[in-house]
């Protein structure tokens, strides 16, 4: 039921727009015809009125002047037989009533007396009084009016009866076969046609459908062949990366195993390195001390080259054995508590004699507090960086400052060394990587940066540079307070 | 509900509307007027009134009267002798409703009061009348006529210029005269011109000339309208200026200079009357000036009193040679053997 009162279809909003017309219509035509009817028949009715009058005192004149009574009475019986009349009385010039005619049971106060008086040869000879119905002319607009609204409602009836079928068939019946043949439409089908020949702009209408229902059924067929062909090309796309990404994946695992081997490898040479290593150090660093007999010049100068080369040997397999413990998995972070100025402290003091030694201020700054971490990594990452940083400057000081910030410690290392152009600042942490920046004597191995970065990131934090070429260089990484 | 329900439903609804339209012009037209209540003038009292002259004056002047006393005026109207007929008879019987009597035959009024049958009245307005046309205290003459030729204008170009000149074998079947046996004005001429003329003069208009009587003046008019014949032998002065001036067809009138008979018309007041004083009061309207004046504008006849100014277009008693009986007594006491001479005149036929 409220599905059949819904207003969702043409042909119901034509009939609901006909009948709103029809109502509108007959709305304004009864207020526009009751108002100039009105008007019209009240004036009509006063110049009645005067008329009437006239023409009684005008007729009246000879009856009285001649006493022709009989016929005054026939006059005002007759006049009475006019609508809106409802009583007449004429007397003589001295007032006596003469003859007096009235419509049974009429009140005075329903009635428009009008008095007049009759004259001959410019001699009153005689008077009326005529009483016009009130009610009458108020009748005469309702009768008017209603039958003029009544009039009008059925023909605005009519003229809808008539105006529909002809909409229909202008309008409703071509767009309802133009809906039913859209509907009919389906991707698989564009062939139905509206088969509407006529001139109009439904005709146009139609005929631009079936140009453009074709066009559809044309590009939807040419599509469909495409389809068909990026279909295939897919499918030998698909084929081709499947199998590119066995054979990278494969290339991967290979790769994987070959880095994993290598690790194991490096970790097993430089623990083989390592031994004689050791060894050649500490029997040379006897010898130069002179408790195997004393040294010439030479000799002494030869043995503090393979002191020295030993020692960055040491430093180089030592870097390799943590590099490939990282890159194989094996390194976990040996988590502890220690707190942040005691380890800073002593970073410090080992290597404040190689500051001094270069005239470098070293500034500290650590703050006292606990912090889990692995306090040996840690300060493996600290000394590299401010090795790093009192090797690269010659004048000037290095400053170290921790704080504490959200949940991790931040750590600065600055320096007014020699710094560096921002274009080669990403090449600094790769392996085996050594900038023309430097300003000692002191070769580094290439790994120093590289294994600081997997340092930090092993313990969770992260590391990032800032620097300028000739203003110096500033490291700063960051840990969480508590290892997660 | 299907289409065409609604259709039909939508039909149906504009035909009860053009229905209801025509029913409220139609209920207009068709409405009946409520019954119409006439009142007229109250009177207090009434008069009969006995008289000659046409009903539509007789009730004009009675309309008059009412308006001016609050009597009303029972009219009985016919013409001269069949009034007097009516009236004698009943005053032989003893009683008569008779208040007031006005007609066109002075003899009957001469011949009641020889009888005592007229009541005594002096009327203020008696005075305003020359001797012959009043006998005192008992009546005056209310009106008077003369008797001339008519002819319509339009067919007739040579006139007769005297009364002998309708003896002309060219009016033979031609003429007109009214019913002796029941107009005053009829056997007024007759005996006037009887007195002028002679016997023979009639004997032979009447018995030679084959004239066509009718009843009433204005059958004798239409007669001459139409062709019927060529010259009224009798038609009142009156008659003519209301078809000449009021009606405003083609008759005219021929006044012969020997004469023209002045009909008399008396009013009295009979004696036997229930209603003296509304008989007074109607007889004193009648001979007073409004009452005269307003008899000559409808009646158009001649009123006798001297302050009643003539009508216009109408020749006056003064202007013509008006013939009147020699003898008052006389004119009464003849009709009853004149009108039988006139009768046998015509060869017996009424």
């Amino acid at each position: 039921m409220k599905e059949k009162l819904k207003i969702n279809s043409l042909k119901k909003k034509t009939i609901l727009f006909v009948l709103i017309i029809t109502a509108l219509c007959t709305v304004v035509s009864a207020f526009i015809v009751y108002q100039v009817v009105e008007v019209q028949m009240t004036d009509r009715y006063e110049v009645d009125k005067e008329a009437a009058v006239e023409s009684l005192s005008y007729s009246l004149a000879p009856m009285l002047d001649l006493y022709d009574y009989k016929q005054v009475e026939r006059a005002i019986t007759s006049s009475l037989t006019y609508e809106g009349i409802a009583s007449i009385a004429v007397f003589d010039d001295s007032g006596t009533l003469i003859r007096s005619a009235a419509e049974q049971n009429v009140h005075v106060e329903d009635l428009d007396v009008k008095k007049c008086n009759i004259t001959s040869n410019g001699k009153v000879i005689g008077s009326f009084e005529i009483g016009f119905s009130k009610e009458y002319i108020n009748e005469q607009i309702r009768t008017t009016v209603g039958a003029l609204v009544f009039g009008l409602m059925g023909f605005f009836v009519l003229t809808g009866l008539v105006l529909y079928p002809l909409t229909r068939h202008a309008v409703i019946d071509p767009l309802k076969a133009f809906t039913e043949t859209v509907k009919e439409m389906d991707p698989e089908n564009f062939s139905m046609r509206m088969k509407v020949y006529r001139d109009d702009e439904i005709g146009t209408l139609a005929a631009s459908f079936d140009q453009m229902a074709e066009n559809i059924e044309k590009s939807h067929r040419e599509l469909k062949e495409a389809h068909y062909k990026l279909q295939e090309a897919k499918e030998g796309v698909d084929k081709e990366v499947e199998e590119r990404t066995t054979e990278l994946k494969k290339a991967k695992e290979e790769a994987e195993r070959a880095n994993q081997i290598k690790s194991i490898f490096l970790a097993s040479m430089s623990h083989e390195l390592r031994t004689p290593l050791n060894s050649i150090i500490g029997f040379t660093g006897i010898i130069l001390q002179g408790l195997a007999g004393e040294l010439n010049d030479e000799q002494k100068t030869q043995l503090e080259m393979v002191y020295g080369s030993s020692k960055h040997l040491l430093a180089l397999i030592n870097d390799l054995m943590d590099i490939s413990k990282i890159e194989s998995g094996e390194l976990e972070p040996d988590l502890e508590e220690f707190n942040l100025a005691e380890t800073g402290i002593e970073v410090r003091d080992s290597l404040k004699p190689k500051a001094e030694d270069k005239g470098v201020e070293l500034i500290w700054e650590m703050p006292d507090i606990t912090v889990v971490s692995d306090e040996r990594r840690f300060k493996q990452i600290l000394v590299n960086l401010v090795n790093n940083a009192i090797k690269f400057t010659q004048v000037g000081e290095v400053e170290v400052k921790a704080i504490e910030k959200d949940k991790n410690i931040e750590v600065m290392v600055k320096d007014t060394g020699v710094g560096m152009n921002k274009e080669d600042i990403h090449k600094l942490f790769a392996p085996f990587v050594q900038l023309e920046y430097t300003v000692s004597e002191e070769k580094g191995t290439g790994l120093g940066l590289y294994l600081v970065r997997n340092l930090v990131r092993l313990l969770n934090g992260d590391i990032r540079v800032e620097s300028e070429y000739g203003k110096g260089s500033t490291f700063t990484f960051t840990l969480p307070i508590k290892y997660v | 509900m299907n289409k065409l329900s609604w259709v039909v439903l939508l039909i149906i609804f504009s035909g009860l509307c053009f229905a209801q339209s025509y029913f409220y012009i139609a209920g207009t037209d068709n409405k009946l007027k409520p019954e119409i209540v006439v009142n007229a003038t109250p009177t207090t009292s009434t008069v009969t009134w006995y008289t000659s002259i046409p009903q539509v004056h007789a009730d004009r002047i009675a309309n008059a009267f009412r308006i001016e006393t609050g009597i009303d005026v029972k009219i009985v109207r016919n013409s001269t002798f069949i009034v007097r007929e009516r009236l004698m008879s009943e005053i032989e019987k003893g009683k008569t409703e008779a208040d007031v009597v006005t007609i066109a035959d002075i003899g009957t009024f001469i011949e009641l009061k020889n009888q005592g049958h007229l009541m005594k009245y002096t009327t203020p307005y008696y005075e305003y009348y020359p001797e012959e046309y009043k006998d005192p205290d008992y009546w005056a003459v209310f009106a008077a006529f003369g008797m001339c030729m008519a002819y319509d204008e339009s067919r007739i170009n040579t006139l007769p210029q005297h009364w002998t000149d309708l003896l002309d074998d060219r009016w033979r079947g031609r003429i007109g005269l009214e019913d002796i046996n029941t107009a005053g004005s009829q056997y007024g001429q007759y005996y006037i011109l009887r007195e002028k003329l002679g016997v023979e003069f009639w004997e032979e208009l009447l018995s030679v000339q084959n004239p066509k009587i009718y009843y009433r003046t204005e059958e004798l008019a239409d007669a001459l309208l139409e062709g019927e014949i060529d010259i009224a032998g009798e038609f009142s002065i009156h008659t003519v200026y209301n078809y000449r001036v009021k009606k405003g067809t083609s008759i005219r009138g021929i006044y012969p200079e020997e004469g023209i008979p002045l009909i008399l018309n008396p009013v009295a007041i009979i004696n036997q009357t229930d209603h003296p004083e509304e008989a007074k009061k109607l007889l004193d309207f009648l001979l007073s000036q409004r009452g005269q004046e307003l008899m000559q504008r409808l009646n158009y006849k001649y009123s006798i009193r001297g302050d009643v100014t003539p009508l216009d277009g109408i020749p006056t008693i003064d202007n013509l040679n008006m013939l009147q009986p020699k003898n008052a007594v006389e004119y009464g006491r003849k009709r009853s053997e004149y009108i039988p001479e006139f009768n046998s005149f015509l060869g017996g036929r009424k």
